[in-house]
């Protein structure tokens, strides 16, 4: 299945400040396998929206969805 | 007494007279208030009574280098200016970074007092030794860029930097600003009105020689590991600025969004920092050797919104609250939006939640065109919002009412209006959402100036362990604890995380460039102040700075009759959020009073919310307990 990934702020670090990116994967992929395939540390992710919506890390990801991976935006 | 970057004077202007001295301030000044804000209210606390007029000539405009203001570092050139705020009737204070605070200091001073008011417009100009007020009446009336071309041309000096106001502040409009390099700005609590009562149109600084170092070797090497560790990848600060919080936070459901009724902005990708990048953008500006450089340069040639990027280009809180706050998603006029503010001198924060509040208003039928001069003022109108920046700036029509900030605004429209009326103490909301970030709700309440977002790190940061988790722990902050809670534990968070970003106002420290945001961390911080001054202060040393900044702030709006009815919100953040990912989210009242009692606890602070006498005396306050004994006398 296709899926396209956000990712946002300083997470664009971990994939060579590309994005959005379009990734094939096995379905039933989750969103904490997609962000173990980036390289992304869970504890650098404030919020992981689907569809714009709120879901957790093990939320299996479908065919066309859109992911975005949010870190914490410190303000200021 | 000097002792190392810290010069041990401070030059006093008086306005109505011309007289110019230079004080000194005693080395155990300096070590209790270290520069900036704390030095600042220190001074005002002693030298203004109660109950001056802040737009009269009994007010005073402190210009505060922090301690570090100089010292190569990056991070180290904001400054802060105080006085009595004509916005919240309270204490005023505002930083900036650039270039203004370093030339300061190397022309010798830690800070500039300014009193009275002259009898005609005039700017000063410190160079060296020597310090001249200068006529103005041919700068009256011009905007900053026109303003600032002069003066460097009339001193003959293109590097002198110019601190100064727009027509708004000449004006009188109650958030007008202060901007020094045309886009580095002390933006709020109204300190360009002051400066405008006061008739001084600029100042104008440049200073000779180096600043006096204690250990410059330890400087050098700190300040090259922390450059080091700096950022620069794509979307950190020096790619995309703080721009780059616009869609994480619309996606978080923390985006301002149409005066504060939801959270989540349809357009946000139509205002990004990665757009902004994209289409406008065309340098990346820098204040004084910070490696950072997070500010924008922007410039627009063709179609409506032509923008001279002379002004620099706008950032996270402008983009919001001129772009989301009003629901508008056209990037091009949210950047003359900026530019105007940069050109009038007006606090973009302010001016935006101003129009979104007026906006709201008229949705809601409770003003009509007849008193808009006809501008139709629903939510997403771009043009109508870029007209009302004008017309706030040069006090024209509808503008000039807008120009007396949203409190004062609502209490002339009516209660209906006070309900979603966005200000703390009188000052309008940054673009921050208590309802979801808990900690904004004691930070907009209780921060002394009024509704401020620079209070204390953001508890997005407490949610999980990261990196910066050291720098929390070292603060007393052992736990983690959901954004959106709002219990007593947070507040005793707050107040500890608020103690370091208070001693970053007097210390001069960008927020960007130190823990738990920017690379230097708490230990190196110590070691910079020792290498810069020779002074063997201690961590706790350091933030008990800022807990006198806490109380002394506390007894100035004590005695200027603010009351705990003050540390409040407006009804909006007890609502549910209307729409979007965070719909339904809303503050409990109780949860509210009883984390703002946990503070009063923390701070040393008796249920009225009056220092308590063994605070004042454990922070070596004595001076301070008769002004103490005073307000409770009279209530």
């Amino acid at each position: 299945m296709k899926v396209v990934v956000h990712v946002h702020g300083g997470l664009l670090r971990y994939c060579g400040g590309v994005s959005p990116l379009e990734l094939d994967l096995p379905e039933g992929t989750t969103v904490a396998e997609v962000m173990a395939r980036l390289g992304i540390p869970s504890n650098e992710v404030f919020t992981t929206v689907v569809n714009r919506q709120f879901v957790s890390e093990d939320t299996p990801l479908r065919e066309g969805d859109r992911l975005d991976l949010v870190p914490p935006i410190p303000g200021g | 007494m000097a002792s190392g970057c810290f010069r041990g004077r401070i030059l006093v202007v008086d306005l109505t007279t011309g007289q110019v001295e230079v004080q000194t301030l005693p080395e155990h000044v300096g070590r209790q208030y270290l520069g900036g804000a704390a030095l600042g209210l220190w001074w005002l606390l002693r030298q203004v009574p109660a109950g001056v007029n802040p737009l009269g000539p009994a007010n005073q405009l402190v210009f505060a280098a922090g301690l570090l203001g100089g010292v190569p570092v990056s991070g180290t050139s904001r400054f802060n200016i105080s006085a009595k705020s004509p916005l919240t009737g309270g204490l005023a204070e505002a930083q900036a970074s650039g270039w203004w605070a370093p030339e300061l200091r190397r022309a010798g001073y830690d800070a500039l007092v300014v009193q009275g008011v002259a009898p005609k417009p005039v700017y000063l100009w410190i160079h060296g030794d020597q310090v001249e007020l200068r006529e103005a009446s041919h700068l009256w009336g011009l905007e900053t860029g026109p303003a600032q071309e002069a003066i460097r041309e009339e001193v003959g000096d293109p590097r002198a930097r110019v601190a100064l106001i727009g027509p708004a502040g000449e004006r009188g409009v109650r958030y007008a600003c202060i901007l020094n390099e045309l886009r580095h700005v002390n933006g709020r609590t109204g300190l360009g009105a002051v400066m405008g009562s006061k008739r001084l149109k600029a100042v104008a600084v440049r200073g000779e020689g180096v600043l006096p170092l204690h250990d410059p070797q330890k400087v050098r090497d700190l300040a090259r590991s922390a450059a080091e560790r700096i950022p620069r990848e794509p979307g950190s600060f020096h790619d995309l600025g703080t721009a780059r919080g616009v869609v994480p936070l619309s996606l978080s459901g923390m985006l301002p969004t149409r005066n504060f009724q939801t959270s989540a902005f349809e357009g946000a990708e139509r205002l990004s920092g990665e757009r902004l990048r994209d289409t406008y953008l065309v340098g990346r500006g820098t204040c004084w050797a910070c490696a950072v450089a997070c500010k924008r340069e922007v410039r627009i040639d063709e179609g409506p919104y032509q923008v001279d990027p002379m002004y620099g280009g706008p950032e996270y809180e402008t983009i919001a609250a001129l772009g989301s706050c009003c629901g508008v998603d056209d990037l091009a006029a949210v950047c003359k939006a900026h530019e105007l503010c940069q050109r009038l001198g007006l606090d973009t924060i302010s001016t935006g939640v101003t129009i979104a509040f007026a906006m709201e208003c008229y949705e809601r039928g409770l003003i009509g065109l007849e008193q808009t001069d006809g501008l139709d003022l629903r939510f997403g109108n771009a043009e109508a919002m870029v007209t009302l920046v004008e017309r706030i700036g040069r006090r024209e029509g509808f503008g000039r009412l807008l120009g007396e900030g949203v409190a004062r605004l609502a209490h002339r429209i009516g209660p209906e209006a006070e309900a979603f009326a966005m200000h703390a103490r009188g000052q309008e909301f940054p673009m921050h959402e208590p309802r979801v970030r808990a900690s904004l709700a004691l930070a907009f309440s209780l921060a002394p100036t009024g509704a401020d977002h620079v209070e204390a790190p953001h508890d997005v940061q407490l949610e999980k362990v990261t990196d910066s988790f050291e720098t929390f722990r070292l603060l007393g902050v052992h736990e983690t604890m959901p954004v959106d809670e709002l219990s007593q534990r947070k507040a005793r968070a707050f107040h500890r995380l608020q103690r370091l970003w208070g001693l970053f106002n007097s210390l001069g420290m960008c927020i960007f460039c130190a823990q738990p945001v920017g690379p230097l961390t708490l230990p190196e911080l110590v070691d910079l102040v020792r290498a810069s001054t020779g002074w063997d202060l201690s961590l706790e040393d350091l933030l008990r700075v800022k807990d006198r900044h806490t109380a002394l702030s506390r007894l100035f709006n004590l005695r200027e009759g603010m009351t705990r009815a003050d540390d409040a919100l407006p009804r909006r953040m007890f609502e549910p959020i209307a729409s979007g990912p965070r719909e339904g989210q809303r503050l409990s009242p109780e949860e509210f009073r009883q984390a703002v009692q946990t503070y009063y606890q923390e701070a040393g602070w008796d249920e009225e919310g009056f220092p308590k006498e063994e605070t004042l005396r454990a922070l070596d306050l004595d001076w301070a307990l008769p002004i103490l004994a005073e307000v409770k006398k009279k209530r």
